[in-house]
């Protein structure tokens, strides 16, 4: 069996978070939130994180499950209330919603588990 | 990079050996004055040999790169040692001061001028004008003929030239080599008799110099002499370069710096095998265009064993049969003899259907032999199941990485939303280069590239395309590439359909956008019509190193044709499956190439980031080694190579060994260094630099890193 298909099976696709492909997702709820969550895209991938924002006219929920369905490992979703704490709302692929928390532990957070590859 | 077919073979590749191509009029009308210059001085080396050996024959004599040459049959083989005696010629032509004249002659005139060996030489001679009787044959119909004459020497010759002998300011013979008449092995062998001319006396000694620079700084020698790579071509093949562990940190460090900037672009990486099959360089076009560049394909047969029983098989009852018919003609006939089918092209064939038939025909006069019978019976039966085998698969070593990036975008749905996709890969290809054509790392059989494909919409183009634009001017930042240029090429109408894709409107469209794009960005360029790439407009990227010579090092090209032939779309707003552009970019070209550029332009002494030998940590004596090795540790922990030695040997030993190897800094540490926790550091090439506290040196080090510093 090679290696790659061992690690694939291994994990079942659902890989730590320094091996997914796709690492986090910022999902604004609605257009008051696009430079907040751009701001914290853009300080995520300047440490090389696999970041992507997704603001499309679809629902919340929709954008939630997809980025469930592509097995994004983070998703961090900021709407008003998030913005104006400097927070964001985690939620963990297979594990569902975190709760609210300081943008920078969460961001601390991701860096911390990508560097010291937390299974 | 996808290259392009006409085209293709120049691309990343260092300038082939001249060839004795005929240069067209127009060809002619764009060359430089420098040029000009030097093909007169060709004619007057030419002069000068024809004074020192007057049956000498002349075949061609052009400006090429860094000069000028003439071909030339003679029983005296030149060596350099006669270049004083030729050179000393050419300064009596250039002190009289003739000026070079143009008659226009006819044919008939020409020819006869040849016949009586008038054409390159001083008189009237014996033996004919031969190579220029060639050189006339190859004039196109309706194309004017004309000699230039300068004193006493004609020649058969298109110019164009300087006004005068004079003009050419100051000259060298530079070395002797052998070329065919034509380019063409089947003819004569020619001394090639090389030099070069400039304006004046310094830009020739500034040339000279410049030669023994690059002589000083070749890649090969450094890299030989820094352990950077190994041509083995006993064991792993011509061309095909092993790198070894310091110029895989090369390797790796330049493959580090486009993956950060092309993660920091938004680029996605993507990884494809090293083969594929016909069918893909079929759809692409490479094949047949393109296979001579290519390595032979491997043949799999899944069907082997069949196949080769069933060709056994087959030939037994054709020869069989054969041997039955050719005797029964023979007979006939009263001659010895065979029977053949005469073929459309006029070619004999004797196939086995053909062989069964004739005996058919054969049947209603003669009797059969039943071990014939059994024959073409067999034959028969076998033909249809050796025709039903599939056919042999074929693979071939990639040659470009675009086609398998083509199949990644067409391998899930694309809407206008992944666009636009930019997928990069340092991909590794194979080119069958000539033997004759190897040169170190700057041409070679192997190679790695700095490879990304970017789909987008038209809309999309521009700014995607001054991004690329900005990554090559980011990484000449880093480089200390200061002088650069790009080459912007472009179609001609007669060339389309033919040269170019028959997509006049696209074209033009294509083209107006990558110059906007160039205007504004306000990048260094110049236009060169009629030599774009066959699907669209490309740009070579040209670089000067540090001691001014000129390096190809990558190609970007913009294709509007390759996509629709691989079927791309992606589903666009309109609900509409529309043709994505697809831009091919390399900036830091192949590792290979590029590599050999900045050994040559660093001669060796990398900045630190790049250095294969970071730091070294010299303890003066045992009582350091603990805190030397503290050092080692921290820096290691950082990612830094580095090293401690300590060895018997004494210190100042140790250093000049760690400046042979070019180590970029080395900490040396004493007893005072240690006790004030201080290092003596000691730039490579730049002497010493004092002592400092070990913690700021430690910051730098870390920093000059990061920051890629120069």
């Amino acid at each position: 069996m090679t290696v790659r298909r061992w690690v694939i099976e291994h994990y079942a696709g659902n890989f730590p978070l320094w091996l997914a492909p796709d690492q986090v997702r910022v999902l604004p709820v609605t257009d008051a939130q696009m430079d907040y969550a751009q701001g914290i895209v853009n300080e995520l991938r300047a440490q090389q994180v696999r970041v992507e924002l997704e603001f499309s006219n679809d629902k919340l929920m929709g954008r939630i499950q997809r980025a469930e369905e592509r097995r994004v490992h983070h998703i961090l979703v900021v709407g008003q209330r998030e913005q104006e704490a400097n927070n964001v709302a985690l939620r963990i692929h297979g594990k569902g919603q975190h709760g609210v928390k300081p943008r920078t532990e969460v961001v601390a957070d991701i860096l911390a588990a990508i560097r010291e590859r937390r299974g | 990079m996808c290259l392009n077919l006409p085209t293709f073979l120049n691309v990343m590749e260092a300038p082939k050996p001249e060839n004795a191509e005929r240069k067209t009029l127009d060809d002619r009308q764009k060359m430089t004055d420098l040029e000009r210059l030097r093909h007169s001085a060709a004619h007057v080396m030419a002069t000068a040999i024809a004074r020192l050996w007057p049956d000498a024959q002349f075949a061609s004599g052009p400006a090429v790169e860094n000069g000028f040459y003439y071909d030339v049959e003679l029983e005296h083989r030149i060596t350099p040692e006669d270049f004083p005696a030729i050179e000393a010629e050419m300064k009596k032509e250039i002190k009289a001061n003739h000026v070079f004249e143009k008659l226009i002659v006819t044919r008939e005139q020409a020819f006869a001028d040849a016949q009586k060996g008038r054409l390159g030489a001083l008189a009237e001679r014996p033996a004919p004008s031969k190579f220029k009787i060639g050189n006339l044959a190859d004039i196109p119909e309706g194309e004017p003929i004309s000699y230039y004459k300068s004193g006493d020497f004609i020649d058969l010759c298109a110019g164009p030239h300087v006004m005068r002998t004079g003009n050419i300011g100051a000259y060298k013979l530079t070395t002797v080599a052998s070329a065919y008449y034509k380019g063409d092995e089947k003819n004569p062998q020619l001394q090639r008799i090389y030099g070069t001319a400039f304006k004046n006396k310094t830009q020739l000694d500034e040339y000279f110099k410049m030669q023994e620079e690059a002589k000083r700084r070749d890649h090969r020698k450094i890299g030989a002499e820094m352990g950077l790579f190994v041509l083995d071509a006993e064991f792993v093949g011509p061309g095909m370069p092993l790198w070894l562990p310091k110029g895989t940190v090369l390797v790796e460090e330049l493959e580090k710096l486009a993956k950060e900037t092309e993660f920091a672009a938004g680029y996605v990486r993507v990884r494809t095998p090293h083969l594929a099959r016909e069918k893909m360089y079929k759809t692409s076009g490479h094949l047949p265009y393109y296979a001579e560049s290519m390595f032979p394909p491997m043949e799999l047969d899944e069907m082997e064993t069949e196949r080769e029983e069933l060709t056994s098989r087959l030939r037994q009852a054709e020869l069989k049969v054969g041997e039955f018919v050719d005797g029964v003609m023979t007979k006939d006939s009263g001659k010895g003899g065979a029977i053949f089918e005469v073929s459309e092209d006029g070619s004999l064939q004797r196939s086995g259907p053909f062989l069964v038939k004739a005996l058919d025909g054969l049947k209603r006069d003669y009797s059969i032999p039943p071990a014939v019978e059994a024959a073409a019976d067999e034959f028969r039966r076998l033909k249809p199941k050796f025709d039903s085998l599939p056919p042999i698969d074929r693979y071939f070593l990639k040659a470009m990485n675009c086609p398998h990036h083509h199949r990644i975008f067409a391998a899930e749905p694309r809407s206008y939303r992944d666009l636009p996709l930019r997928l990069a890969e340092y991909g590794t290809c194979y080119r069958y280069e000539q033997s004759g054509e190897l040169f170190g790392l700057m041409r070679v059989r192997s190679l790695n590239m700095n490879d990304a494909h970017i789909y987008c919409t038209e809309d999309q183009f521009a700014s995607e395309f001054k991004a690329v634009n900005d990554m090559y001017l980011k990484y000449f930042k880093i480089f200390g590439l200061e002088k650069y240029q790009m080459r912007f090429s472009t179609h001609s109408k007669e060339g389309l359909g033919k040269k170019y894709v028959n997509e006049p409107e696209l074209w033009l469209k294509t083209e107006d956008m990558v110059r906007r794009v160039l205007n504004e960005s306000g990048i260094n360029y110049v236009e060169v019509a009629n030599e774009a790439a066959f699907y669209g407009p490309k740009i070579d990227v040209q670089v000067w190193s540090a001691i001014g010579r000129e390096f190809t090092i990558a190609t970007n090209q913009v294709d509007f044709a390759v996509p629709a032939k691989f079927g791309l779309t992606y589903r666009d707003r309109d609900n509409q499956d529309k043709t994505p552009l697809c831009i091919h970019r390399a900036p830091l070209g192949t590792h290979e190439r590029f590599i050999g550029f900045l050994i040559e332009h660093y001669a060796g002494n990398f900045p630190l980031w790049l250095a294969p030998d970071q730091v070294r940590v010299l303890p003066v004596t045992d009582a350091q080694m603990d805190y030397a090795q503290g050092i080692v540790n921290e820096l290691r922990g950082q990612q830094v190579r580095v090293e401690l030695e300590f060895s018997n040997d004494k210190l100042m030993g140790r250093i000049q060994r760690a400046e042979e190897r070019r180590v970029h800094h080395i900490l040396v540490v004493g007893q005072r260094e240690q006790e004030a926790n201080n290092v003596a550091l000691r730039i490579h090439g730049q002497g010493q630099q004092g002592v400092k506290p070990r913690a700021e040196v430690v910051a730098e080090i870390l920093a000059a890193i990061r920051e890629r510093k120069a």
